[in-house]
């Protein structure tokens, strides 16, 4: 595998750290959780059925959230008789809303979207699915439902607009930027990753997280014959001092992790190659059959699309043994 | 019942109004006809979809004495709204049961409010054919439904003062809906001046969604409520005509004390904070958390009667 220069290496740490500028605003959300993966099914209210093309909208925005959750939060879907419901309706818990959550997790949830035509203060509430052609003006209903769902698993308004979070305060309409944004944002889901973890250990952290790493090591020998081999292992994990305390510890596969060596007693690492993932999570691997003696260590960089730190491993001494001498503890061949 | 001591939810930032305490400046009512003092209690034809005729001498719309507070027992009342086959909102009914076992139905537009029965009659309002919209008033005892007044701007509630029978009436103006104030408009005397005015949103508050009037429990401080999409600011019109203006981050009103304004936290739905706003200090403290409803009662001392996932119970405010 061709090396890869430290140089290359350290611009990525850079961009690592540009994603920190999203850190700290990660969508506020409650401390009343569903179970993790909890499979959370709803039903039209009986006196307040949505028409189709909201029950389109609405079972949309129910995939969306199961699509964009990236963490064990909530499934929702839609299943007749279940005890949680969604309704279309004229009157809302409050004068003042588009479309209205009421949560009692871990048992129910309610959702209402309130009657294309009901008439505000301001004027008259459209729908853009309503419509074969959205006017200007017009709210998307698939992003309103969205944004209730994420009311559902428990978040908050946020200051922060889209593409960041759909929890914005003020919900958008056609045609400013996100108002019909089909995903949570980075600082949505980071919430929900750190409520709720994330869905597998290969799931992309919320680039709206800062979190360290740490990388475990080790060799199947630390002395080898010329022609013998060497099997390096890692473990990659979010480091155990984080602050998101649920999310500590947590394994962290399918990522780049790099095995590096420099001569003894060097400065310099130069990659060797990348590890391959190992069966167990967080787990990687690879053999090497060395060409002398260096120092190992297996190295993570921060990646520019996801919110981790980088981290590298403690360092492994690999000696070649020399002459034709019995080869001792350890050695391979 | 809750033991837990409250905690204080906000403090008014130093040098800024806590809440901000302004004069209502009577304006005079630009946007009120003087057809009032001439149409008040008057009798006038139904509006087209109304339900059945009365004639002019059982139509006489008069509020009950007081403490004839909610309306005629045997009555019954429903609004409800109408939806096309596409599901949309194409106009509201309302519904009357009347005491003498009438049943009558009125069609609205959409842009129109209905109140709750009080005085034994229900004041409900919505456009007239020139543009502007006619306040009327429907019998629950005779079904006689009148208008009583029209204006220019579009009414968006009408409360009715315990006290003496004043309207106080929140518009909208112009194109634009913005918000028009609250004028008091007195059919007996046949005057209307505008006591609460246009609410002027903050840049950061968005625009006005939806505007409650309510009464305190004497029946004479009026609370103002405007909120947007995030939170609400409650004016108080005291007797005196004094407002008091009370930004204070929160959201739907629930009650007026002597004392206290409550209301939940500024609205993320449900269950949400409750609120108690101190008149004087404009200060919040958080009387209960993860609410989904409350009620005020101010029949005794008042109490709270609110529903958590606990279940329901009482605290004090």
């Amino acid at each position: 595998m061709k090396p890869v220069s430290i140089t290359a290496m350290a611009l990525a740490c850079l961009l690592g750290a540009a994603q920190v500028a999203l850190a700290n605003q990660i969508t506020p959300i409650s401390s009343r959780d569903w179970q993790q993966d909890q499979l959370v099914q709803y039903r039209w209210k009986a006196d307040s059925v949505p028409p189709d093309w909201m029950q389109r909208a609405i079972n949309g925005a129910a995939a969306d959230s199961n699509r964009s959750r990236r963490s064990k939060a909530a499934r929702l879907g839609q299943r007749d008789g279940s005890d949680s419901w969604v309704a279309y309706a004229a009157e809302l818990p409050t004068t003042a809303a588009i479309a209205y959550a009421s949560r009692n997790a871990p048992e129910t949830f309610k959702v209402w979207l309130r009657t294309h035509g009901h008439v505000f203060d301001w004027g008259v509430l459209r729908w853009c699915q309503f419509f074969d052609s959205a006017p200007n003006g017009c709210f998307d209903a698939r992003t309103a439902a969205l944004h209730e769902f994420g009311h559902v698993q428990g978040l908050g308004h946020t200051s922060v607009g889209p593409p960041d979070s759909i929890m914005y305060t003020t919900s958008l309409q056609k045609p400013k930027a996100g108002y019909d944004q089909r995903d949570f944002g980075a600082c949505d889901v980071a919430a929900l990753q750190t409520r709720y973890e994330l869905l597998t250990a290969s799931t992309a952290v919320s680039t709206c997280l800062s979190l360290g790493t740490s990388l475990s090591f080790a060799a199947s020998a630390t002395s080898f014959v010329t022609g013998g081999s060497v099997t390096f292992t890692a473990g990659l994990k979010i480091a155990d001092g984080v602050a998101h305390t649920r999310l500590a510890g947590d394994p962290l596969s399918g990522r780049t992790v790099l095995l590096q060596r420099r001569p003894v007693g060097g400065t310099t690492w130069t990659t060797h190659g990348q590890m391959q993932t190992a069966a167990a999570e967080g787990s990687y691997r690879l053999a090497v059959s060395p060409d002398g003696t260096y120092e190992w260590r297996a190295f993570f960089a921060a990646p520019a699309n996801e919110g981790l730190k980088g981290s590298g491993s403690a360092v492994i001494r690999v000696t070649r043994q020399t002459g034709s001498g019995s080869c001792q503890s350890g050695c391979v061949s | 019942m809750r033991s837990r001591a409250p905690k204080e939810h906000h403090i008014p930032r130093p040098g800024t109004r806590p809440p901000a305490i302004l004069l209502a400046r009577r304006l005079g009512p630009t946007t009120v006809l003087l057809l009032m003092a001439a149409v008040a209690f008057a009798v006038s034809p139904l509006p087209s979809g109304a339900g059945p005729a009365v004639t002019p001498a059982d139509c006489l719309v008069v509020a009950s004495p007081s403490g004839e507070e909610h309306g005629f027992a045997g009555t019954s009342m429903t609004v409800e709204a109408v939806l096309s086959r596409r599901g949309e909102q194409i106009g509201r009914r309302l519904e009357v049961r009347t005491q003498r076992g009438t049943s009558i139905s009125v069609a609205l537009a959409s842009d129109s409010f209905v109140g709750e029965p009080r005085g034994g009659r229900v004041l409900y309002a919505q456009r007239s054919p020139t543009g502007g919209s006619e306040i009327r008033a429907l019998s629950l005892d005779s079904g006689c439904n009148a208008r009583l007044m029209e204006l220019q701007d579009v009414v968006r509630s009408v409360l009715e003062s315990p006290a003496d029978g004043s309207l106080f009436v929140h518009t909208v103006v112009g194109a634009e809906r913005h918000d028009g104030g609250v004028t008091r408009i007195n059919p007996a005397a046949g005057s209307a001046e505008q006591v609460v005015p246009p609410f002027v949103p903050a840049a950061d508050f968005g625009r006005v969604y939806a505007t409650q009037l309510a009464w305190a429990a004497d029946g004479q401080t009026l609370a103002v409520q405007s909120c947007g999409a995030e939170s609400c600011v409650t004016r108080l019109l005291a007797p005196d005509g004094n407002l008091l203006t009370y930004d204070t981050p929160h959201g739907a009103y629930v009650g007026l004390t002597d004392d206290t304004l409550i209301a939940f936290a500024a609205d993320h739905g449900r269950p949400a904070e409750l609120l108690a706003i101190d008149r004087r200090t404009g200060i919040a403290r958080v009387v209960a958390d993860e609410v989904f409803e409350a009620e005020l009662s101010t029949a005794g001392p008042p109490s709270l009667l609110i529903e958590t996932p606990a279940g329901r119970h009482e605290v004090l405010p």
